[in-house]
């Protein structure tokens, strides 16, 4: 991680609704230029961080601070941050220029330097000679990105987005996805975005900030989530994975054997353990590999039971001698050797299956 | 987007309603009219004879005093209503759930009892030793009873009474329906409470509150109760017009012209309401 300072901070931040504590004390620091996401089930408060960094929630307790001054205390309007909200809360009664133009009117500058930014902004977002329409003639797409420029026209600090393509179908999602992350290296703001799809949270962050239960679970680039999950519960929001849930049968520097229903499967692992510790395995899909024949150190060995397609990808599953039935995922390429009903023999690369403490998933509510 | 087969469906389906307006509305009202060109006979009766005689006789300034006044009351009622009745529902909309319903009961409580008495209860407040005036004198605040009661801003009174539930109730429910999100997104763009109100919150809620001044407007222009009791024989308005014409002159005919006049003003309302509203679909009627 570079040294730089941080661009918005949060400290020790409680939200509570009633009897519900929504944000338990968490901290985050945004670095300036950075796409960070918020990733979590729904009901986690990742909406409710953002408000808190927008400024529509009150009566939080906690610190927060942008470029170095305390904005804790500061309403929405004074605070040099903008968003782009879940219903994109356009405003019905004004054409896309009124709407895009709003802030900078409130801001008292010149009509004919609003008419000049509006159009700088309409043509960002693609939206060039649709000025005059109203929102309710605009598609679902079109009105995202009068939202977007509606934020980004003010040129905000940083740029808050709840989880603003969740109302568009799956490819102009996609397509969104790029054009976000476009006009966000380009304009250099900080983005703070807010989604509960972990593939969308992989493909767009510099950082993935994994939420649940009003605490930050992990936060790190997308490949460390990806790769070294700190807990069950990061292993199992992030990709398909297989869990293997067993105790140390041993253990030495780094390394650790792990007995799972009557096999000893060896682990790399991060953090000291002790014998008789409860773990769990995690095995990405995509990182379990099998032949009809022994390889590697690894010696497991299951019966292929079905192979699925999706896609340029097969799905296949294999059961283990207790019964727990492994995924294993790869690119469709040269003809499979081993046929439905064989005997298959598994490996991975150690380094590639994360060891994790079990107890973590126990107070699943 | 509506398909021409859905819109149509939806015609057949109200078919019952326009036939209850037909039969029920539209039959009184074309009698009305159908009077309106008819000779006054003896008594409450009319003759055979198709005149015009009971419009030319409307071109007396007599009856364009009556008709000013009566549109200025309805305006001003329909005025004050809505700068009483707005914050009201507003204030109620933001309310606690719990609040909400004791101001809900607040407005609707009138209701419960007979309009007449409310409206005497008021003359009782307003005569001349009536509590009103006992109190400002006890105060000091006055040296001889004020008149209160037979004059115009009485009936105002009354009238803004009788009308603002006819307001609150309009405008809560166009404000709590309200997407308070676009409020604050125009507080996140950097506008304060005030101008996000001015320039988001009342132009959202606008289609409601016009619905609220014509529930208001046209039903002041025809009021007669309350001009007789609070006004006297100081405050003629067009609906006391058209009952002392049928009551007491008992000329149905001229009656029933005087009630064409007020049919044909509340449809120039009602278009220019749904043409200031456009396709809204927020509109109320």
């Amino acid at each position: 991680m570079q040294v730089k300072e941080p661009l918005l901070t949060l400290r020790g931040i409680q939200k509570s609704y009633g009897d519900t504590h929504v944000l338990k004390g968490i901290d985050l620091d945004i670095y300036p230029g950075e796409f960070l996401t918020l990733l979590g089930p729904s009901g986690c408060g990742k909406t409710t961080t953002l408000r808190v960094i927008a400024g529509l929630e009150t009566d939080h307790a906690g610190k927060i601070t942008l470029e170095g001054e305390d904005i804790t205390a500061l309403p929405p309007e004074k605070r040099a941050i903008n968003t782009v909200f879940q219903n994109l809360a356009l405003f019905p009664h004004m054409n896309v220029e009124k709407n895009i133009g709003y802030g900078l009117k409130m801001r008292g500058m010149k009509k004919d330097e609003i008419a000049r930014r509006v159009e700088n902004a309409l043509s960002m977002v693609q939206l060039d000679g649709q000025g005059k329409k109203m929102p309710s003639q605009l598609s679902g797409g079109q009105k995202q990105r009068v939202a977007l420029a509606r934020a980004l026209v003010l040129q905000p600090k940083l740029l808050l987005l709840d989880e603003p393509l969740s109302a568009l179908d799956l490819n102009l999602r996609r397509h969104m996805q790029g054009e976000l992350k476009r006009m966000q290296k380009e304009l250099g703001i900080a983005f703070l975005y807010i989604t509960h799809d972990q593939e969308e949270a992989l493909n767009m962050s510099d950082r993935v900030a994994l939420m649940r239960d009003g605490q930050f679970i992990q936060i790190g680039a997308p490949a460390e989530l990806y790769d070294s999950p700190e807990s069950l519960f990061a292993a199992a929001f992030m990709g398909q994975s297989n869990i293997l849930r067993g105790v140390i049968g041993g253990c030495s520097e780094g390394k650790a054997v792990l007995e799972v229903g009557g096999l000893s499967i060896p682990c790399v692992t991060h953090r000291p353990v002790l014998v008789g510790d409860e773990m769990a395995l995690c095995l990405r899909a995509e990182r379990l590999h099998y032949a009809p024949h022994p390889t590697g150190k690894i010696h497991i060995s299951g019966i292929l039971r079905e192979h699925t397609y999706i896609g340029g990808v097969q799905r296949t599953k294999i059961e283990l001698p207790d019964g727990q039935i492994l995924l294993a995922q790869r690119q469709i390429d040269a003809q499979d050797e081993c046929s439905v009903g064989s005997r298959v023999f598994l490996w991975w690369d150690m380094a590639a299956a994360a060891l994790v403490p079990w107890r973590d998933m126990n107070h699943e509510n | 987007m509506k398909t021409d087969h859905s819109a149509h469906r939806r015609g057949l389906l109200a078919l019952p309603m326009y036939l209850w307006a037909l039969a029920f509305v539209g039959v009184a009202l074309l009698y009305i009219i159908g009077l309106s060109f008819l000779g006054k006979g003896e008594a409450l009766e009319v003759t055979g004879e198709i005149t015009l005689s009971n419009y030319s006789r409307l071109w007396d300034p007599k009856y364009g005093k009556v008709l000013w006044l009566s549109l200025r009351l309805a305006g001003l009622t329909t005025l004050i209503s809505l700068l009483l009745g707005y914050p009201f529902a507003y204030f109620m909309a933001k309310a606690s759930e719990k609040w909400r319903v004791w101001l809900m009961i607040l407005v609707i409580a009138p209701f419960w009892t007979n309009a007449l008495i409310r409206i005497y209860g008021w003359k009782i407040l307003l005569y001349a030793n009536g509590p009103i005036n006992q109190f400002l004198l006890n105060l000091g605040l006055i040296r001889k009873p004020l008149k209160l009661l037979y004059t115009e801003g009485a009936v105002l009174l009354g009238m803004v009474y009788a009308m603002l539930p006819f307001v609150i109730l309009p405008a809560y429910t166009g404000i709590e329906r309200m997407d308070w999100a676009r409020v604050e997104a125009a507080r996140d763009l950097g506008a304060s409470p005030a101008r996000a109100f001015f320039t988001v919150t009342l132009p959202m809620t606008a289609p409601s509150l016009l619905a609220a001044c014509v529930l208001t407007f046209l039903p002041s222009v025809g009021l007669i109760f309350l001009s007789d009791i609070l006004g006297g024989a100081n405050t003629v308005l067009w609906g006391n017009l058209v009952h002392d014409e049928l009551l007491k002159s008992r000329d149905l005919p001229f009656a029933a012209a005087l009630s064409t006049v007020l049919l044909l003003l509340t449809g120039l309302v009602i278009y220019l309401y749904r043409r200031a509203g456009g396709s809204n679909e927020e509109m109320v009627f």
